[in-house]
């Protein structure tokens, strides 16, 4: 079964709020209000609330996915990058394995944990202000 | 006769926060028909892409509520209504607007004001 151009714009519509940090309930009512009045006037939803990113610009700005993104790269680097550095260390002071870099094993070991922590502080600082936000929403 | 007209936004703009919530005052109401009503008092076509956010920021602001009622099997309507601080603000605004409105009208026609 084939979806209507109705269905279609508001699948985008969440997605395209969800992954600007929309808080999920203030979504669906968003999103239930344009069902709604297109069910009421048949209007084409594009005609009558703009494409999907100028109608989410209303409600939230582009550069919240931006940031989404920068977070998610740096994140993957900060912790697969600091287990390995730290793993390697760990293996170097051992005995087993070479140093890394030719750094002395312990500094792999703190390197690695910092990486490590530095990405458990990012996670923890991103979900706060996340909370913080979607506190903010009245709908 | 001028119906039907094709109003400058800029223009818009400013008139529709005090109008929606003047209609709203009028009693429980959703969006389409608010749309309807501004429609038929000659304001001329409100899109949902500038009136849904409207409503949106009136309800964060304070000055509206807004309640979902079901319909017979479809997404329902979302009804709004005024708030005691709404009010006051939309008395501020009638108030505000009328003279607002005359000043302007005097300098554009270029006859003195009324009052």
């Amino acid at each position: 079964m084939t979806s209507t151009p109705g269905e279609e714009y508001v699948e985008e519509l969440r997605e395209i709020l969800e992954l600007r940090d929309v808080p999920a309930e203030v979504v669906s009512q968003i999103v239930r209000e344009i069902q709604s009045h297109v069910a009421e006037s048949g209007e084409d939803p594009v005609a009558a609330f703009g494409t999907v990113g100028e109608y989410a610009d209303n409600f939230a700005p582009r550069s919240r996915i931006t940031r989404f993104w920068l977070l998610t790269v740096s994140s993957v680097f900060l912790a697969f990058g600091g287990t390995y550095v730290l793993i390697n260390g760990v293996f170097a002071l051992l005995g087993g394995g070479h140093d890394l870099w030719a750094m002395p094993p312990w500094i792999s070991v703190a390197l690695g944990a910092t990486g490590i922590a530095s990405f458990i502080v990012l996670i923890l600082i991103a979900g706060a202000r996340s909370k913080r936000r979607s506190h903010t929403w009245r709908m | 006769m001028v119906e039907n007209l094709n109003w400058p936004a800029e223009w818009l703009r400013g008139v529709l926060t005090p109008a929606v919530l003047s209609v709203v005052s009028d009693g429980q109401t959703y969006g389409y028909l608010i749309a309807q009503r501004l429609a038929d008092a000659g304001l001329g076509t409100v899109k949902g892409g500038t009136l849904y956010p409207l409503l949106a920021r009136l309800e964060q602001d304070g000055d509206v509520i807004s309640v979902w009622r079901e319909g017979q099997g479809g997404p329902g309507r979302k009804y709004y209504s005024i708030t005691p601080a709404g009010r006051q603000h939309l008395a501020a605004l009638r108030t505000d607007w009328q003279v607002f409105a005359d000043r302007s009208t005097a300098a554009i026609t270029g006859r003195k004001e009324h009052s």
